[in-house]
């Protein structure tokens, strides 16, 4: 659902260069808001109260030089509470009165209630940039007047900024993130940062946790996991490339090989020497090539970051280093920090810190805003939670202040971060099945696995096992709980018909899978015949039955038959949606069989329902027959499609054959005789999906095949085609879908 | 009433004791003839102040604890072993003699038991005077507090000097209670143990069996630590995690990433631990392997579900119990130091390493304080002329205000820094040879890397100075080693 959020912009301009111009109530400005007629703006703040209250904004005061001299890294002890205190007062009282004196603004924050307001702060005089606007108070005039008007909850506003000069650009938000990680010189939160990026796309990683390890033997446990968390490590690198303290030219170069969408830079600030005279500018202290340190400035980071021949921005630059937002150096000449000069080049989102940031915000920083923005939520709220954790975690700190954000947003942006967040959720659950499924193998190895052990084991060692896989079970579990649960939710409210029909494919499917897990053997069980599992809650012993507030039931909670009811639900809602795709069908009737032959059910109702279920089973027949004869005729079937036409209509003949078995085993009629058989549909399939073992349509065949072989007369029809794909060599395991 | 003397003589750090052939100190003829020669000074009024440390109960092997209220036992097994006794019987010899000569006894950090009477008895006992001579001639103070003294025209105070280590801070009032209770004869409370007897009593010990050099190689810390892990990984470390573990509360909380780049000196983390991190720093691995460790470790954080704040050191203040405060940074030093000692150093890299770090290395310069100096200078009362300490095993002296002297140990020391074993693999396989596996004292002392300094402080009316006392005889036996002494 997109969110009832509005975006208030307001323009604030003076005459002449950006620069050249200090703080003072002689200067008239004039502010923009929305379409309301411009208004004349004159500050109450002389620069001199700028200067006092920056040192202690900056923690400086309290030395013995003057703040702006003295950058030398203080301990928060050293600096006099009651100066910062003051300072704080100061500067919040000094751009309150600003925002409050400008009545457009008032007027708009004021109007239609909604949920969110986005204040985008257009400003190009670099002394106004300087300004500590997020700590602004609401104005008089306000529902919330008094509170701080961007920690507030009650009438959520956010604030990003923006300078004149940015080339507004098409942005398009990328929905499969490629990380850099750039850490910087010197001793730095790096484990921390690590940790919390690698936990921003943990709900990704896990695809090919796998089947290329086999369990031979319980004393193979370590060797398991090292292999697991190897290639855990390896997914992990395809999204997030780590560079430690690497020259610029390092960056350069990784950048010039991948293109990568968002770029976290951990770095220490560090004054930039050749500035102009009474300038005091910040860089990024990078190892310069040939030892010592390299000051960055922002022009230069923001070329070593543009990658490719096309030179791309990253979409999302986020910086945890002190003061790389911060501006006040740069009021007497050209120049600016360096997250303004990385927006002002063209990077669309830049986060950075205006203050000296302490190294746990910086982790909460990174963790929260790598943890919402992958997942497709809007970063200006985002950054709104962090401030608000940033308050409750470091209440004698001003960090929740010091998140600066300059940001150009496309018009649509709402509509993309919700196409992300669809992607991200799908991708998020297929992996949570898979890993689910892997952590079951294992389960279901332990449990079955008593001859095959090597040497006795204690009962100790035997409980010490199935504790620790019971907990990654449990794990796997509530994960795949926690990332199916938003999809339903979303899914009967989603406006665009196509994300419906995927959402509720995507949820069968899971389903589906969880019913495979459960109920099919597993290659590494040795006994014949595996017992039935009710479901991973009755595994666990888990007593809950529903979610007390939503009332709907986890898919970890359903027992075999609710997953396959659950799956036959979902693909008539598809299938209702778009009829064109008669693989849904197919599945719909494929699940029907299903559940009737788990559970039979008596009495007169029962004939007149298989009737219309077999007229309906031959009517699709003939329709799917007809798609692929139109297609043939008109040349417009490619490879692909032909074996998806051919996998319907063979799987349609195979249920008319096993159900014209189980139902008229004295003899066939007439109406129901087919034409053709399910043999023959199969080698049209088979010549449709070669070569069978890349396919990925001949996987799936073969998956749905060991279904059909769950039950008795499935079992003697559907045996032989397995069998025959088997011995075609049919990929028996599909990591990332294709 | 502040006490005057014509002289003074103060020698520390003796760390007397210790299972046959495993004992640290082996320079008894030398200190028997110090005491002689304080005894036959031709100065009037002349004191011996041992300063601390001067028997080591936590050496007496691994069933050493930390606090040991029988100790007197363990000091009568000193006094009686052949190859200490001669130092008891000079002593004695010096409380006994006709002349005003008095004998000093100061608590170090490892001898706190001295503050029992039980234990005290003993002492005297060992003397073998009478108890009359000994209520004049003896003074055994044990508050923690120092010992002031007038000398000449000199205010001179001699302290231990452990009270400015966090390492090493005795509980004086703990010490007091059980000392106290003992008297009344019921069971006595446990002080407060510290992080430097935890470390020698569960770390140390077990290894000294093995491996003596770890209590002798100087310098401490990082060098030390560098070696151990080398030698003996699994328990150096463990025990560098234990150890450290009780030092880092005295660090640096909520630290900002600072403004200009940690160009210029971090608010420091302090001693070991500062000297470890630099260290290691130094003999950091390939970057490349280096982020290997770093995705391989956090790869095992998301399994274990480790949380970021717990990465940074800010979250420590929010983690109410101390259990979990423990536990969390154990955990955070498992994972450092299993990221950067990765394997077995090879003997290379491990003599490369502390060759550059001792390039630096002033631990023997003894004109160069080291921070406890300064801070046990700061800590000096307001109008002391000259302070004396021990403890750091480091001789030492600045002149200045208050002048400042301290005493080393008698103890035998490693020098590593300067070491020819240092210059060639080839001579530094000479070294890992020996220390690299089990070895004795005896071995070590092949070694030929202990100075032997024997230092003494001599302070009488006109100056004080700092001594090693050397082989010779009378008037030779005192060598000065004071900066700018002539030779």
């Amino acid at each position: 659902m997109i969110s009832n959020s509005k975006t208030v912009v307001l323009e604030v301009l003076r005459d002449g260069p950006s620069y050249n111009q200090l703080l003072s109530p002689l200067t008239v400005y004039l502010a923009a808001c929305q379409n309301r007629p411009p208004e004349s703006l004159r500050l109450s703040v002389e620069h001199r109260d700028f200067l006092r209250w920056q040192g202690g904004l900056t923690y400086a005061a309290g030395s013995d030089d003057p703040p702006q001299a003295s950058r030398a890294p203080l301990r928060r002890t050293e600096v006099s509470r009651e100066a910062r205190a003051n300072a704080i007062d100061d500067a919040t009282r000094a751009v309150t009165a600003i925002l409050g004196s400008i009545r457009a603004l008032i007027a708009e924050l004021a109007s239609d209630p909604c949920d969110w307001r986005h204040i985008h702060l257009v400003l190009d005089a670099a002394e106004l940039g300087a300004l500590p606007f997020e700590l602004a108070q609401a104005a008089p005039g306000l529902m919330v007047e008094g509170e701080r008007l961007f920690l507030q909850q009650n009438a959520r506003v956010t604030l990003t900024r923006q300078t004149r000069r940015v080339a507004t650009s098409v942005v398009s938000w990328p929905s499969r993130p490629r990380i850099l990680f750039v850490v910087g010189e010197g001793g730095l939160p790096v484990e921390a940062h690590l940790l919390a990026l690698r936990q921003g796309i943990d709900p990704w990683i896990g695809w090919n946790d796998g089947d290329s390890v086999e369990w031979k033997a319980w004393a193979e446990a370590d060797k398991h996991r090292a292999e697991l968390l190897a290639g855990r490590r390896r997914e992990a690198e395809q999204m997030l490339t780590v560079l430690l303290n690497p020259t610029l030219d390092d960056v350069s170069r990784e950048t010039r090989r991948t293109s990568f969408t968002h770029v976290h830079i951990l770095s220490h600030g560090a004054p930039l020497h050749d500035v102009g005279p009474g300038q005091s500018l910040y860089g990024l202290a990078f190892r310069a090539a040939h030892g010592g340190i390299d000051v960055v400035d922002g022009d230069r980071l923001e070329a070593a970051l543009r990658s490719g021949r096309e030179c791309v921005h990253p979409t999302v630059v986020t910086l945890a280093a002190c003061e790389g937002g911060n501006v006040s150096g740069a009021i007497l000449g050209p120049g600016a920090s360096v997250a303004h000069a990385l927006h002002s080049k063209g990077v669309p989102l830049v986060v950075a810190a205006q203050f000296p940031l302490s190294k746990g915000a910086s982790a909460i920083f990174a963790e929260m805003m790598y943890m919402g923005i992958l997942r497709g939520e809007d970063p200006r709220k985002v950054v709104h939670a962090i401030r608000r954790e940033l308050l409750v975690s470091y209440p004698a700190t001003h960090d929740w202040a010091s998140l600066v954000v300059y940001g150009s947003f496309p018009l649509d942006l709402d509509h993309q971060l919700l196409a992300v967040r669809r992607s991200a959720e799908r991708l998020a659950l297929e992996t949570a099945a898979e890993r689910l499924r892997v952590t079951y193998r294992r389960w279901d190895f332990n449990h079955n696995s008593k001859i095959v052990r090597e040497r006795p084991l204690s009962d100790a060692e035997v409980k010490a096992e199935l504790d620790n896989v019971n907990a990654r079970l449990r794990a796997d579990i509530e994960r795949l709980d926690r990332v199916a649960q938003p999809i339903s939710a979303w899914l009967d409210e989603a406006n665009d018909v196509r994300t419906r029909v995927n959402g509720h494919r995507l949820l069968a499917r899971i389903a589906l899978r969880m019913w495979d897990l459960l109920s099919l053997p597993s290659s590494t069980s040795r006994g014949a015949q595996q017992p039935r599992r009710e479901s991973f809650a009755g595994l666990l012993g888990r007593r809950t039955k529903h979610d007390d507030s939503t009332g709907a039931r986890p898919l970890s909670m359903l027992n075999p038959v609710e997953l396959l009811r659950f799956a036959q639900d979902c693909y008539t809602r598809a299938y209702a949606l778009d009829g064109s795709l008669l693989e849904l069908w197919v599945q719909v009737a494929f699940l029907r069989w299903m559940i009737s032959t788990t559970e039979p059910q008596a009495g007169p109702s029962r004939d007149q329902e298989d009737i219309a279920y077999f007229r309906q089973l031959t009517a699709i027949q003939a329709m799917a027959e007809n798609q692929l004869q139109l297609g043939e005729r008109h040349g417009a079937v490619d490879r692909d499609s032909r074996s998806l036409r051919t996998a319907i209509v063979f799987e349609v003949s195979l249920l008319i054959d096993i159900n014209k078995w189980q139902k008229f085993r004295s003899g066939e009629t007439k109406a129901m005789r087919q034409e053709r058989g399910a043999r023959a549909w199969f080698e049209d399939f088979v010549a449709a999906a070669q070569p069978i073992s890349t396919s990925y349509r001949a996987h799936m065949m073969w998956r749905q095949l060991r279904r059909y072989e769950a039950f008795g007369p499935g079992q003697e029809f559907a045996r032989p085609f397995r069998a025959r794909l088997e011995q075609l060599e049919v990929r028996r395991y599909w990591g990332p879908r294709p | 009433m502040i006490p005057e003397f014509d002289k003074i003589f103060v020698v520390s750090d003796l760390h007397l004791g210790g299972p046959k052939g495993k004992q640290a100190f082996r320079e008894t003829d030398a200190l028997v003839k110090l005491v002689d020669f304080v005894r036959t000074d031709p100065a009037t009024r002349v004191a011996l102040v041992l300063n601390g440390d001067v028997v080591d109960f936590l050496a007496i092997g691994p069933d050493a604890l930390e606090f040991n209220p029988a100790a007197q036992f363990a000091l009568q097994a000193i006094a009686s072993d052949t190859r200490t006794k001669p130092i008891f019987d000079a002593l004695g010899r010096l409380v006994r003699a006709k002349a005003q000569r008095y004998l000093v006894v100061q608590l170090g950090n490892h001898d706190i038991e001295l503050a029992l009477p039980a234990v005290q008895g003993a002492w005297a006992k060992s003397l073998g005077a009478p108890a009359k001579t000994l209520n004049e001639r003896l003074l055994l103070k044990t508050d923690g507090k120092g010992w002031l003294c007038k000398v000449g025209p000199r205010l001179v105070q001699v302290v231990h000097g452990n009270h400015c280590d966090p390492w090493n801070v005795v509980d004086h009032g703990g010490l007091q209670a059980a000392s106290e209770a003992l008297a009344r004869g019921s069971p006595p409370p446990t002080p407060k143990t510290n992080a430097g007897t935890t470390m020698v009593v569960n770390v140390l010990n077990p290894l000294k069996l093995k491996y003596p050099f770890v209590d002798l190689l100087k310098p401490e810390d990082a060098p030390l630590m560098a070696v151990m892990a080398a030698v003996d990984m699994p328990t150096s470390y463990r025990g560098l995690a234990e150890a450290m573990l009780a030092r880092l509360p005295q660090g640096h909380w909520g630290e900002l990433l600072s403004a200009d780049g940690g160009t210029a000196a971090r608010p420091a983390l302090s001693g070991a631990e500062a000297e470890l991190e630099q260290f290691l720093a130094a003999a950091q691995t390939e970057p490349a392997e280096e982020l290997r460790d770093l995705l391989d470790n956090v790869e095992h954080q998301i399994e274990e579900g480790e949380r970021v704040r717990r990465l940074v050191p800010d979250e420590d203040a929010r983690l109410r119990s101390l259990g979990d405060y423990t536990r969390v940074r154990i955990q955070r030093l498992r994972a450092s130091m299993a990221r950067r000692l990765v394997g077995t150093p090879d003997a290379r890299s491990l003599r490369k390493a502390l060759k550059d770090w001792l390039t630096r290395d002033t631990s023997f310069n003894v004109g160069r304080l080291a921070p406890i100096d300064l801070q046990i200078i700061d800590a000096a009362p307001h109008g002391i002329d000259l302070v004396i300490a021990g403890h750091t095993h480091m001789p030492r002296h600045q002149a200045g205000a208050p002048e400042y002297i301290n005493t080393g140990t008698w103890m035998r020391v490693l020098k590593l820094t300067d070491s020819p074993y240092l210059e060639s693999d080839a001579e530094f396989k000479k070294f890992f040879s020996v220390v690299g596996r089990e070895h004795t004292l005896a071995d070590l002392d092949r070694l030929s890397l202990d100075p032997r300094t024997r230092p003494v402080a001599v302070v009488d009316a006109s100056a004080a100075g700092l001594f090693s006392v050397t082989d010779s005889h009378g008037d030779g036996l005192l060598k000065s080693i004071s900066p700018g002494a002539a030779p």
